[in-house]
């Protein structure tokens, strides 16, 4: 009688996507992220003549740091507000299932904006004499960053009923990492490490260069599911606290 | 297991296993960096290490010496300085995750304290260490130009010059070149002074010992002069007088004994006597074509032919501009290997007449094609090598700038000849920076269809599907 | 279908539901009374999952809430306080959504959505925005997603807050309709609204189960007795004296102006005294004890 956990997760994650499309909110971080990475992208190869992404990727992953947390940040906190998240932990829907689904949901919009950004490599083939492996590269390295800022954006809207909060909680929760690699510079040597541990630039790095790295990608796939797990923890310990 | 979710989800308990969580993730990410398994999705292979390069890092683990590598930025004000520092930047990291090295890179202008240690004072040096033994690598070393001149593109040679520097650390010795005096020749001296400042740079940066060699009163030796045990070439840079029988003795006995000799000498001048018993020998009369280098009216132009030597500069259609070059053919001598290295095409000839401009009138000129360098291998396991090039102004400065292959020539003859199994092109890839030509006008139409149209696009079939809810 | 023993949920220092022994099965209305912070919202909470016990154990429809929370949930519909809305779908979708996180199969979930839809007339309103719908319809579709996978419990937290009249009259029948074939417990602190409809009232007071039973069963567990009142005309002589000689009276109460409350005698007896006496009689009113009186007497007992 109770949906299994994974056709749990597949129904969350539909209603989410049905909800970011006819809310807008999917449309407008489309049309964000497009016109910000376009414009990105138009500088950089302005900038440089060079006939790839990578000029624009670090701008674009910024872009996202702070273009994810104002989707996922009405997820939880607008959902705590509303009774919408009552609605779903009083489901037959395990809170790992609700959260991947949500996760997933928001991850996939992420895709939808680099698939969109087939008229820049569009540009790159026509003027240009571009890798396609390297594009291949920055895209899915994007799309790595989209899913962590999306996981941590979780995190922070399950901590408060505030979607604002939830917002800007996300983005502070993610700038450490983004800082970590300038930081390192600064830092004493014994830190140096450590930074070099939590920093997405450095993790990014290999991705820029048209590699995919194993140790990049089980990064990547921790921090997210650290994320998430910490927010399956709030849930858990709102429920017995 | 009765009210396990209820413990671990409150109180103190909570947080540890939240923690705990964090942690054994963290845990997960270190074991997997010290097991990284890389995949390069470039076509020019750029994201991996060459497989000599890795190869090389291997025996540098195994050495057991400590390697290290400051590379230092390129000067700002520079506008490639970005590119170059990126690319420089994706390789000290690429040596870094190898775990063979430990690396830095330093902002030359930020952190004077650094390149001051290190006895650095230009922008984009490299200083590599292996124990207590260093090579340094200049920014040239590192990057050139390429292409014609409406098409030049940085090159990025950072591999290659990195093997090569690597090379030097591991071999025990530096080779030693001995160049000959006492026939007038062009001296060479990586210490300074010397008539070829440019081309003692060039060695002094490879690390090759130059030594003076007067066969007649500086061999040591009582009685026939030879040439030093522990020479590796010998070089005959520009002679002007002819060398004694017993000199040309010495070099044939070198040469035998798998000896390696460079010849550069100019129309007219003489050449050793040896190089006949070795497979070649120079001609009278001066290369000439009807085919010029621009903007030159007095440079033939010169065809490479395929060698190990010459490989570098055909990859990169370099071309090699010599002032005034004798012809040098070859000699059938049973057990050696003749191969051109520079060549004109059917219409060159050699003039032997002295009117100006110069004509082809046969008999007295002999068609082309004609060669103007060529390397010679001796046969068997203890076969000699020799490089004749007819002409020795190419080693001067003035003269290595007239071509841009012409460095590349000179350096990738005098490596084949201290390693002929070393292949004289760069280990590794050569970074290139693929470009992207854009108008302004171009630029002005993407601008407005990239960063105004298409972001619109979204909107409109969101608005699209809202009315059509709504009619519903 | 609900046993709990001993149910406890603490909220920090706070106690919302203090030892809470519940036991109720079988189909009908059950209403779940108390005032504000009684700790009704957080025991029905306690009882979906969304809550944690803090101590003691609760069984709903035969699954342990702490060891098996899926199989309640999946057996439970349950319409929080705040109706579980999202104002963007459209009712259709919303309905087809809850059914499938809620377990419906897809096979059977567009006839289950149409069944809720029916049930709870919202029947030709499928493809209306929420956002579009009166409060009044809103609650409809707060109730339809409760019942949309056909649970045999369902759980109302103040289904009818908000309301106007007209809304009140048709939610509660839908409501009384919904306990046909189920359980329904809904919880409220009007106290006319658990006259009119439940079968059986659980009253909470702090957290603690202070009443359970019908109306009358409560007033008993209250203490509260059936009276007469009555009515002489006004500006007569104090009749207290007299009426205290009624036999089995047990107690006279002047109501002021000529009225009195006389517990424990016959209606016969009083009419015949005051034949006697010869006072006027302007009425003689039977009085039974109310719920009101009950759960002032239960709930203030407990201060």
């Amino acid at each position: 009688m109770r949906p299994s956990t994974w056709r749990a997760a597949w129904a969350v994650y539909k209603n989410e996507l049905r909800l970011l499309a006819v809310s807008w909110l999917g449309a407008v971080f489309l049309s964000a992220f497009w016109g910000l990475g376009g414009l990105f992208f138009l500088v950089g190869i302005g900038t440089t003549g060079e006939a790839s992404l990578r000029p624009a990727v670090g701008n674009l992953a910024i872009t996202l740091l702070f273009l994810v947390p104002m989707v996922t940040m009405r997820q939880l906190a607008d959902e705590a507000r509303s009774g919408t998240l009552e609605l779903a932990l009083t489901a037959p829907v395990s809170s790992p299932a609700l959260l991947v689904g949500k996760w997933a949901a928001v991850v996939s919009l992420v895709g939808v904006g680099i698939a969109g950004s087939a008229p820049w490599l569009a540009v790159l083939w026509r003027f240009g004499e571009p890798d396609l492996g390297l594009a291949v590269a920055h895209l899915l390295g994007l799309w790595l960053v989209g899913g962590l800022c999306a996981a941590a954006g979780l995190f922070a809207s399950s901590l408060t009923t505030e979607s604002m909060v939830a917002g800007v909680l996300a983005v502070v929760l993610l700038l450490p990492t983004w800082l970590a690699s300038a930081g390192r510079t600064v830092a004493p040597a014994v830190a140096q490490p450590w930074l070099d541990r939590i920093a997405v630039l450095e993790r990014l790095r290999t991705l820029a260069i048209g590699g995919i790295d194993s140790g990049d990608l089980v990064w990547f796939a921790c921090a997210t599911i650290g994320w998430l797990f910490l927010a399956w923890r709030v849930l858990e310990s709102r429920r017995w606290s | 297991m009765s009210g396990a979710a209820r413990r671990l989800a409150s109180g103190i308990n909570g947080l540890i296993v939240a923690v705990g969580g964090v942690v054994a993730l963290g845990l997960v990410t270190a074991i997997a960096d010290q097991r990284r398994v890389r995949l390069d999705l470039t076509a020019d292979r750029a994201a991996t290490l060459s497989t000599e390069l890795r190869t090389q890092l291997e025996r540098i683990r195994a050495d057991g010496r400590p390697l290290h590598l400051v590379a230092f930025s390129s000067q700002a004000r520079d506008a490639e300085a970005a590119v170059r520092d990126r690319f420089a930047r994706d390789l000290v990291r690429q040596l870094e995750q190898s775990g063979a090295a430990q690396t830095q890179f330093v902002d030359f202008d930020a952190d004077r304290r650094t390149a001051e240690s290190l006895g650095v004072d230009r922008y984009g040096t490299w200083v590599i260490t292996l124990g207590d033994d260093r090579v340094d690598l200049a920014e040239r070393d590192l990057f050139r130009h390429a292409g014609t001149r409406e098409t030049r593109a940085l090159q990025f040679l950072g591999e290659s010059a990195v093997s090569g520097a690597l090379s030097r650390l591991l071999t025990p010795r530096a080779p030693v070149l001995y160049a000959l005096t006492g026939h007038g020749e062009r001296r060479l001296d990586p210490r300074g002074g010397g008539d070829l400042p440019g081309l003692a740079a060039e060695v002094a940066q490879h690390g090759w010992e130059v030594r003076p060699l007067d066969l007649v009163r500086g061999s040591g030796a009582v009685g026939a002069p030879t040439v030093p045990d522990d020479a590796d070439v010998v070089l005959s840079l520009g002679a002007q007088v002819a060398l004694t029988p017993s000199e040309d003795a010495a070099l044939l006995g070198f040469l035998a004994r798998g000896g390696a000799l460079a010849v550069f000498v100019d129309p007219g001048r003489p050449t050793p006597s040896c190089l006949a018993r070795f497979g070649v020998m120079v001609g009278d009369g001066v290369v000439q074509d009807t085919r010029q280098i621009y903007p030159f009216d007095d440079r033939p132009w010169l065809d490479v032919a395929a060698h190990p030597l010459t490989a570098a500069i055909t990859r990169d259609a370099l071309a090699v501009v010599l002032a005034s070059a004798a012809p040098v053919r070859p000699v059938e001598v049973p057990g050696v290997r003749y191969s051109p290295l520079l060549r004109t095409g059917r219409t060159g000839w050699v003039e032997r007449g002295q009117e100006r401009p110069a004509t082809f009138d046969p008999p007295s000129d002999a068609a082309g094609p004609v060669d103007v360098a060529a390397a010679v291998q001796g046969g068997g396991p203890t076969g000699g090598r020799l490089v004749v090039v007819g002409d020795a102004d190419v080693l001067t400065d003035a003269v290595l700038a007239d071509g841009p292959g012409n460095p590349a020539f000179v350096m990738d003859a005098l490596r084949w000849l201290i390693d002929a199994d070393a292949s004289a092109a760069p280990v590794g890839r050569v970074g290139r920076l693929r470009q992207i030509a854009l108008t302004g006008a171009q630029l002005a139409t993407l601008r407005l269809v990239l960063a105004v149209g298409w972001p619109l696009v979204p909107l409109g079939v969101a608005a699209a599907l809202h009315l059509w809810r709504r009619s519903r | 279908m609900i046993e709990t023993r001993a149910m406890t949920r603490r909220f920090g220092g706070d106690t919302a539901v203090d030892r809470l022994d519940l036991s109720v099965a079988g189909r009908g209305l059950v209403g779940l009374l108390g005032p504000n912070g009684a700790g009704k919202t957080t025991t029905l909470r306690l009882l979906t999952g969304f809550l944690g016990l803090t101590e003691g154990s609760a069984l709903v429809c035969g699954f342990d809430v702490v060891e098996q929370p899926l199989e309640v949930r999946a057996r439970v519909g349950y319409q929080p306080e705040t109706p579980p809305l999202y104002p963007e779908l459209q009712v259709g979708e919303y309905l087809r959504y809850v059914a499938e996180i809620r377990g419906v199969q897809r096979a059977t979930r567009l006839s289950r959505v149409g069944e809720a839809l029916e049930r709870t007339g919202l029947v030709g309103w499928e493809r209306r925005r929420i956002r579009d719908l009166s409060k009044g319809y809103r609650q409809r579709v707060a109730l339809a997603q409760a019942i949309v996978h056909a649970p045999p419990l369902v759980l109302l937290d103040e289904p009818t807050a908000g309301l106007d009249p007209v809304q009140l009259v048709s939610i509660r029948a839908l409501i009384r309709e919904l306990a046909a074939d189920r359980l329904v417990v809904f919880s409220t602190h009007l106290l006319p609204e658990v006259a009119q409809l439940c079968d059986r009232v659980l009253v909470l007071a702090r957290g603690r189960l202070v009443g359970d039973g019908t109306v009358s069963e409560l007033a008993a567990r209250a203490g509260l007795e059936r009276a007469l009142e009555l009515g002489l005309r006004p500006g007569g002589p104090d009749a207290s004296v007299a009426l205290a000689a009624l036999p089995g009276l047990r107690a006279v109460t002047p109501l002021g102006e000529g009225r009195y409350r006389l517990v424990g005698v016959a209606a016969a007896d009083v009419v015949a005294l005051a034949v006697a006496a010869g006072w006027a009689i302007e009425s003689l009113i039977p009085r039974e004890p109310t719920l009101e009186e009950a759960f002032l007497r239960l709930v203030g007992g407990d201060a």
